[in-house]
């Protein structure tokens, strides 16, 4: 059993799609290499989490708790959104006509962005890391330009010059990392597990001037403020599903990165500077956040900014940095991946079914379209963080992390923000989902009804279980990557 | 020190020197046609310098970098933009958000800004302290390229100066990362160009004009 076993199938997988000659084939072998993926990502995670100490060798790739955790968002999302892709390019190819060609690009290059976030999942070392990172940015390129028209062209080039610009900072910051473990004579390695066995040892003004660049660099592409402007034009002009992947698990695949560094600096220069720098961000993403959504116009770009909120909690999590805080945070990553994937995957249903953006211009979705109405309706209250959905328990875990530390001016300033998120949030939900019906416009291609139902409530029961009950692995599995992340053990 | 390295200290001090001067020539270059073509020759200018430290203290991976380096910034991927260009057939760029006086002295104020910086970080290490100082100052530059012009094919070359910028930096941290990171960042870079070009003719094909002024309508 290899780590790169995860690899292969979606590898395959889009080739095939690459060389497939109807749309028809091309849509089953990917769903069919999505289950694959699924599967076997599953079957290697759950190996190597049983067998974990002999794994932990020096090489390029490896594959711990926290690797496993992403790996393991990342197919199943991927699984998911594959499956209801098929509703999406239905529909365009009823308006735009799309040729075989078209299928190909979308497809494959799905694939290819699938694996290149689980190589980041499982790269050890942290110039592989940036590199897929960055590989992550250029197989989107495309699907973020997928519409050809004018509002997709500005966004796709405004995320490729961004993320690519933002990116080099934090390969900058790896280098200096790199340099400080030259320089301490501890070896010419760039692998994880070396640093965080020499961390105590590395210069720390160095190390803290990396960190200072790793936030810059992986911050632009978790979409930080003030380094998110890219995301609500990428996340609107995007295809749902498109979106749903990089709102979902793309920014998560970022935001993991930063942990893999905060982890190494932690242990060098302790949580003080690096703390109050993630609070920051943390905050500032939140307080960018809120006005944007109160004022928001178009429902895709609310949820892009909610999105931006979301990276900014975690941020604020890892900011606080105890071991109570860091489990809350990882529990939130899980949370917010699956709920704000459901909410996208909806807008992208409520967006073909009105042909508008705007949220003045729909109203009465859980009358018209019940379906999707219902799910969007879910899902946003759990992105608003009500309970008893999973977004609530972690945004308390690390609210109440943030005033036992102390850390009392933040965590009342996020907790101001959060409130006037909510409202928000709520008051464009309740104009979309209530009110006078109103027919749907053009009479799109008809939606799918089995596939759609059986992955929104796999997704709410996801949301609701985790947060009635915590299931004892999960908890174990938590406890496990926030000591990987923090340091210490727990009590 | 005998004669030998020390005229190889020197070449190194001379091509590094050139790398800078050409960043600031692309600053106040007016067609993007020479600005490539300052690009190339910046690139080239590392590149040789990776090569003469790689053979001087017989790290030989650093010299096989350097000829990659050489190959695909240098002729590669200039060569790839000239054809971009040429699509697109935009010769003269007049309008830049910034003056170039003024684009000038700002640049030489960056240049300042990264020599003071990196000073305090870096101690007792002069050639590291040299490197980053050159790398951080290339880094900027890049950046402010992108900034302050208008076209968009500004913005991928400065995307290159930064680029080049961390050529500098991870060859300053005792030559270079590992062999396979290092190659791996030459291919990034690669497919990044050809997706930014593939990209530029979209936008060509749909504003008639590659200014990124137009870009603009996504708000809120």
């Amino acid at each position: 059993m290899k780590v790169w076993f995860i690899l292969i199938s979606p590898f395959l997988t889009a080739l095939l799609c690459a060389l497939g000659r109807s749309p028809n084939f091309i849509q089953r072998v990917s769903v069919v290499g999505s289950w694959i993926t699924c599967f076997l990502s599953g079957f290697v995670c759950l190996h190597f989490l049983t067998h974990a100490p002999t794994t932990l060798k020096s090489s390029a790739l490896f594959i711990d708790a926290v690797g496993s955790y992403l790996a393991m968002i990342i197919s199943v999302i991927s699984l998911l959104v594959s499956i209801l892709s098929k509703d999406f390019m239905n529909h365009e190819q009823k308006l735009e006509n799309l040729k075989v060609n078209s299928y190909r690009t979308y497809y494959a290059l799905f694939h290819v962005f699938v694996s290149t976030m689980l190589l980041v999942s499982i790269a050890n070392n942290l110039g592989i890391l940036w590199i897929m990172v960055e590989a992550t940015t250029l197989s989107t390129a495309f699907l973020v330009g997928f519409h050809r028209h004018r509002h997709s062209i500005e966004a796709a080039w405004k995320y490729v010059i961004l993320c690519s610009i933002g990116i080099a900072f934090a390969l900058f910051g790896t280098i200096l990392f790199y340099y400080s473990a030259v320089k301490s004579g501890l070896g010419y390695s760039l692998e994880w597990t070396t640093f965080i066995e020499i961390a105590p040892q590395l210069d720390p003004r160095i190390v803290k001037l990396g960190f200072i660049f790793i936030i810059l660099g992986y911050g632009t592409k978790a979409g930080l403020a003030p380094l998110h402007t890219w995301l609500p034009d990428a996340h609107s002009q995007a295809p749902s599903p498109i979106s749903a992947m990089l709102s979902g698990v793309l920014l998560t695949s970022a935001f993991y990165a930063l942990t893999r560094f905060y982890a190494i600096t932690v242990r060098c220069v302790g949580t003080e500077i690096p703390g109050t720098i993630l609070l920051l961000f943390g905050c500032a993403s939140l307080g960018i956040a809120a006005p944007f959504i109160i004022a928001a116009r178009d429902y895709k770009r609310m949820l892009a900014y909610s999105s931006i909120e979301h990276m900014g909690l975690l941020t604020f999590g890892l900011g606080i940095g105890t071991p109570f805080a860091i489990y809350g945070m990882f529990l939130h990553i899980l949370s917010h991946a699956f709920g704000k994937s459901l909410a996208f995957l909806s807008a992208g249903r409520i967006l073909q079914t009105y042909g508008t953006r705007k949220i003045k211009k729909i109203t009465g979705t859980i009358t018209t379209m019940p379906e999707t109405g219902i799910s969007f309706f879910i899902s946003i209250l759990a992105l608003a963080g009500l309970p008893p959905f999973s977004i609530f328990t972690s945004e308390l875990m690390i609210l109440s992390a943030g005033f036992a530390s102390g850390k009392n001016w933040f965590s009342f300033l996020a907790l101001i923000f959060l409130g006037l998120i909510f409202a928000g949030l709520l008051n464009h939900l309740v104009h979309i989902s209530f009110g006078s019906n109103l027919q749907p416009k053009n009479d799109s291609h008809p939606l799918s009804h089995f596939s759609w139902n059986a992955c929104a409530a796999f997704i709410i029961v996801i949301l609701v279980v985790l947060g009635c009950w915590m299931p004892n692995s999960l908890n174990a599995w938590l406890w496990q990557m926030a000591q990987i992340i923090q340091g210490s053990s727990h009590v | 020190m005998n004669t030998h390295s020390f005229y190889l200290t020197q070449a190194i001090t001379f091509f590094s020197a050139l790398s800078l001067v050409s960043a600031f020539g692309m600053l106040s270059l007016r067609t993007l046609r020479l600005c490539i073509r300052t690009y190339a020759a910046q690139s080239l200018c590392l590149g040789f310098t990776a090569f003469l430290l790689g053979l001087s203290l017989r790290h030989y991976h650093v010299a096989i970098i350097a000829m990659v380096v050489m190959i695909v910034k240098g002729l590669l991927i200039p060569w790839f933009l000239d054809k971009v260009m040429e699509e697109v057939r935009i010769k003269r760029e007049l309008d830049p958000f910034v003056s170039y006086p003024i684009s000038m002295f700002i640049g030489v104020g960056l240049a300042l800004v990264s020599y003071s910086l990196v000073d305090r970080v870096i101690m007792n290490d002069p050639f590291a302290a040299k490197g980053f100082s050159l790398a951080l100052t290339l880094i900027l530059l890049g950046l402010w390229l992108m900034v302050s012009r208008k076209k968009a094919m500004i913005q991928v070359l400065g995307l290159l100066v930064v680029e080049n910028g961390l050529f500098v930096a991870a060859l300053s941290t005792s030559f270079s990362m590992p062999m396979i990171v290092e190659l791996g960042l030459v291919f990034d870079l690669l497919i990044a160009v050809v997706i930014m070009g593939m990209l530029i003719f979209r936008i060509q094909n749909t504003f008639s004009s590659i200014n990124t002024e137009h870009l603009n309508r996504l708000k809120g």
